[in-house]
């Protein structure tokens, strides 16, 4: 059976460097040791889960869950990224959705997906000269309702059970459930950070107390964590990949300035009430 | 399709085409001119501020890529170009 070896939450978006000062430069550097991190594990795949933003999905594409079947993802190229394939695992895709149907849960496979800043900063950070192959889960926090934590949490178990289960003796995945955390886009509150709201998040899942916060509806993630902060979706499906782990804090900013709680963490796998 | 569905569908293609994306940089106007909107939708979308395309009921995510393909500033500011070189020097060494 293949095994989760790690799983780390991060968001996937820095703004124009220097902008917001010292703070921005604690972002970057969590992120490269989360790069860092991951290498050290020495990944055979890597799930990388993100939200669309409307490069690839429609508003009203009637998917929640999707999973990008591709052996080469060709990305979008939003935010002056590089363009350049970097390798993917159809195969896996394809399989983790015939999984999560088995089980009654609709994981769309994604044709031609190209992937946006979500997944390609965090695949940069860990480094396309590692070549390791990418497997995008993509959930659609536009749709109204958002994809729920539950769910996401859920659909984290069916990955786990997946790599034990129907996955290659000795094969090692690394999850990293990116975006969030509190944000404002576009709407009057724009600029607003929570950090309550942030730190609520990093403690209970650093902590192992992931299954707390399944409890959470939309309604208080927007009125507390704005409409970006439903990206907390990806979070939550990360960590259901390792129920009752416990972790810790890599950075954590909030920066007005990119309107965003920028917060990186690790969940350390075999620790806890790891079930 | 309603008006709304007119505005997200043009937003969605001036990402999907760049050809299209290139002429809306160029000339916002003309672009606007040719798509099936009414003259205020056209207002609103060229004065472009997150006030006016929350007017029309633009979904914020729409506003958000629309403001980057509109406004030169916010792509400016929402890029990875200043890092890029320094993680991928940490990354692959």
């Amino acid at each position: 059976m293949g095994s989760i070896v790690g799983a780390f939450g991060t968001a996937h978006l820095v703004m124009k460097r220097g902008t917001a000062g010292e703070a921005g430069e604690r972002v970057f550097d969590g992120m490269k040791e989360i790069g860092r991190r991951v290498r050290a594990l020495s990944p055979d795949r890597l799930v990388i889960i993100s939200s669309d933003h409307f490069y690839n999905y429609r508003i009203g594409t009637p998917i929640a869950y999707g999973v990008a079947a591709a052996d080469s993802h060709r990305p979008f190229g939003d935010m002056h990224l590089p363009t350049d394939p970097f390798a993917g695992d159809a195969l896996f895709a394809r399989g983790l959705a015939a999984h999560s149907g088995a089980a009654s849960f609709d994981l769309a496979v994604l044709e031609d997906y190209r992937p946006d800043h979500g997944v390609v900063i965090p695949m940069l950070m860990v480094g396309r000269a590692a070549g390791v192959p990418v497997i995008p889960v993509i959930t659609n926090t536009a749709n109204e309702p958002a994809p729920s934590l539950a769910d996401g949490w859920r659909l984290g178990g069916l990955i786990r059970e997946y790599v034990e289960q129907r996955r290659r003796a000795e094969e090692r995945v690394v999850v990293i459930g990116t975006g969030g955390l509190s944000h404002w886009l576009a709407v009057p509150e724009m600029g607003r950070v929570n950090s309550e709201f942030d730190l609520a998040v990093i403690d209970a899942l650093t902590q192992g107390r992931g299954e707390s916060l399944l409890g959470w509806t939309g309604e208080q993630i927007l009125a507390e964590g704005g409409n970006g902060g439903l990206e907390i979706v990806n979070w939550l499906m990360m960590a259901g990949t390792m129920p009752g782990a416990t972790g810790e804090r890599v950075y954590y900013e909030p920066i007005p300035e990119w309107v965003t709680g920028m917060g990186g963490i690790e969940l350390f796998a075999n620790t806890g009430n790891t079930k | 399709m309603s008006q709304l569905q007119q505005v997200h569908d043009l937003v969605h293609r001036i990402w999907q085409q760049p050809a299209l994306r290139a002429r809306f940089a160029q000339d916002p106007a003309a672009v606007l001119a040719q798509e099936p909107l009414t003259d205020g939708q056209r207002a609103l979308l060229l004065k472009g501020d997150f006030e006016a395309l929350g007017e029309l009921g633009m979904h914020p995510l729409a506003q958000m890529v629309y403001s980057l393909a509109r406004t030169p500033e916010m792509a400016g500011m929402i890029s990875f170009t200043d890092y890029l070189a320094d993680l991928e020097e940490a990354a692959n060494g």
